[in-house]
């Protein structure tokens, strides 16, 4: 088959949580690039609004919708609309998340008080929490009412290398949503597949996005074996495969796109 | 981007090993769709012949040799002759692979003497080794030296599912083999990543080919293997292709080392 009826995504709907900004925004790029309707979900409204100026500028069909994920009423009533004025819905990238801090090293590698255990406040907790984890729970829980009335669907959650592997200089609050949301995936891939949705992980490993702290990039850069990190563009040929009919038999997966990271060191 | 711009093969030379049937057949064919140069190489004279007929009708440019990859001079030779005639190989499926044996458990879920550790033949042993692991040994040491002098290269290796989790009614050797391979792969990737080459592997769970002597064919084998995937089915050969596509082209360009399962959720557990 040729690659534009592999990946076909023109007409789908599409939600992507986090994406004005980062692989949010290479992931509706990618969509609109190809003809899906795309709703942006995020808070930051200027951030939004000039992501979707750029994208219809591209001939892209696209809006933004401001939500704070912390708030799961406005979440409902956001797939309720979303499947009033659209018809239905096809394909949720739930991608919004956020850093937490310092991890437990610093970039010279020593200790950091910061990032040590007994150190990290009580609000970065919950506030990374209530996004990486609550957030990506809180946005499928709305999604999936719709997506069973439609007969199937997509759901993609964004995880992280630090979902499988430690990583010293990254704030502990982060792997552990991280951890907790890869196993999300797999529990809700087995529930959801007789409803024909499928649901995977995209597992990034470092990206320039705004989350990359600036003194971090060259630390992974230099420890990832292709020595560099990835480009938010980079995203959007697994974004497009995992939204579109040809990943039909792919379900509970973790799709890594780390430039090699997990494998550790080479020269 | 555009799908066609991210996902170009056009005018790349493919190779594919295993390549006249299953999923290296459909490999092959979404190489030729997608205007890629293909080579396929396999032992089966007569299921290469077929594919060539039909890729031909397809691609660009086929070339189809008989090989045994788990022949070193073989391997050689025939890469040899690829080289010689395109100049290059810019994909490469190392996708050939063996099946059949004895699981501990038969189909119907009973204890089978022939597959318990102890009773298992050694030719299933050495032979899945060989055809499995070995083979993509072998396949490597061919196909990496000509990416390496290139500067790029994408090498896609077929694992499987058996090769992340275990499977009460798959022959042991058959799951050792294919884990041992997966761990080649990341091996591999670390070491030529600098080098601009990207390994990979494609880990497929239940798809409906003729590996094992073909005992897929057979409905109450079909029915065993679709009821261990949570989506309930078998994949056909050409459910692989969106996934093949992706790790051969310019779209997976920061993927390496990966190990990404096409399974139905087989890997999952069971739910109803």
């Amino acid at each position: 088959m040729k690659a534009e009826e592999l990946y076909n995504v023109a007409g789908k709907v599409v939600v992507v949580t986090g994406g004005a900004n980062g692989l949010g925004y290479g992931m509706a790029r990618a969509m609109s690039d190809n003809g899906a309707t795309v709703v942006i979900v995020d808070r930051d409204r200027g951030d939004a609004e000039q992501a979707v100026a750029d994208l219809v500028a591209r001939g892209g069909k696209v809006r933004a919708e401001i939500i704070d994920l912390a708030d799961a009423g406005s979440l409902r009533d956001l797939f309720e609309r979303i499947a009033q004025r659209d018809g239905g819905l096809d394909v949720v990238f739930a991608n919004a998340g956020i850093p937490a801090g310092a991890g437990f090293l610093a970039t010279s590698g020593e200790r950091d008080p910061n990032g040590a255990i007994e150190n990290i406040a009580d609000d970065l907790w919950e506030q990374v929490l209530a996004v990486n984890l609550h957030g990506v729970f809180k946005t499928i829980q709305a999604a999936v009412p719709h997506l069973k009335r439609r007969g199937g669907g997509r759901i993609i959650v964004t995880t992280s290398t630090a979902a499988t592997k430690t990583s010293p200089m990254v704030g502990t609050p982060y792997l552990a949503t991280k951890g907790a949301a890869a196993h999300l995936v797999r529990q809700l891939a087995l529930e959801l597949a007789r409803y024909g949705i499928t649901v995977n992980a995209i597992q990034p490993g470092p990206f320039q996005t705004r989350i990359a702290f600036p003194d971090l990039v060259p630390v992974f850069a230099a420890g990832s074996p292709m020595h560099r990190i990835g480009r938010p563009e980079e995203i959007e040929g697994l974004a497009l495969f995992l939204a579109s009919d040809s990943s039909a038999f792919v379900t509970g997966a973790q799709y890594t796109i780390d430039g090699g990271q997990l494998l550790g060191r080479a020269d | 981007m555009k799908i066609a711009e991210l996902f170009r093969v056009d005018g790349q030379v493919a190779l594919v090993t295993g390549g006249a049937s299953g999923i290296g057949y459909a490999c092959a064919e979404a190489m030729a769709d997608n205007g890629a140069i293909v080579c396929i190489f396999d032992r089966d004279a007569a299921k290469l012949a077929e594919a060539e007929k039909r890729l031909g009708e397809r691609a660009a440019s086929v070339m189809a040799l008989q090989v045994d990859v788990t022949d070193r001079a073989s391997m050689r030779k025939a890469v040899a002759r690829a080289i010689d005639r395109f100049k290059r190989v810019d994909i490469a499926f190392i996708n050939a692979g063996i099946g059949g044996g004895p699981g501990f458990l038969d189909m119907s879920g009973k204890r089978n003497p022939a597959g318990a550790v102890e009773n298992l033949d050694d030719k299933f042993w050495y032979g899945h080794v060989a055809g499995n692991l070995t083979s993509v040994f072998v396949s490597l040491k061919s196909i990496v030296p000509v990416m390496r002098a290139q500067r790029s290269g994408s090498i896609i290796v077929t694992t499987s599912v058996a090769a992340l989790k275990t499977e009460n009614f798959v022959c042991t050797a058959y799951l050792t083999a294919k884990a041992g391979t997966a761990h080649l792969v990341r091996q591999v990737a670390l070491e030529l990543a600098r080098y601009n080459v990207r390994v990979n592997a494609m880990a497929p769970g239940s798809f409906l080919t003729s590996i094992g002597g073909g005992r897929m064919a057979d409905p109450e084998v079909q029915k065993r293997f679709a009821a261990a995937n949570p989506l309930g089915r078998m994949a056909k050969p050409d459910d692989i292709q969106g996934l093949a596509l992706y790790l051969a082209s310019p779209a997976s360009s920061y993927v390496t080392g990966a190990q990404l399962a096409i399974d139905g959720g087989g890997s999952l557990g069971q739910a109803d």
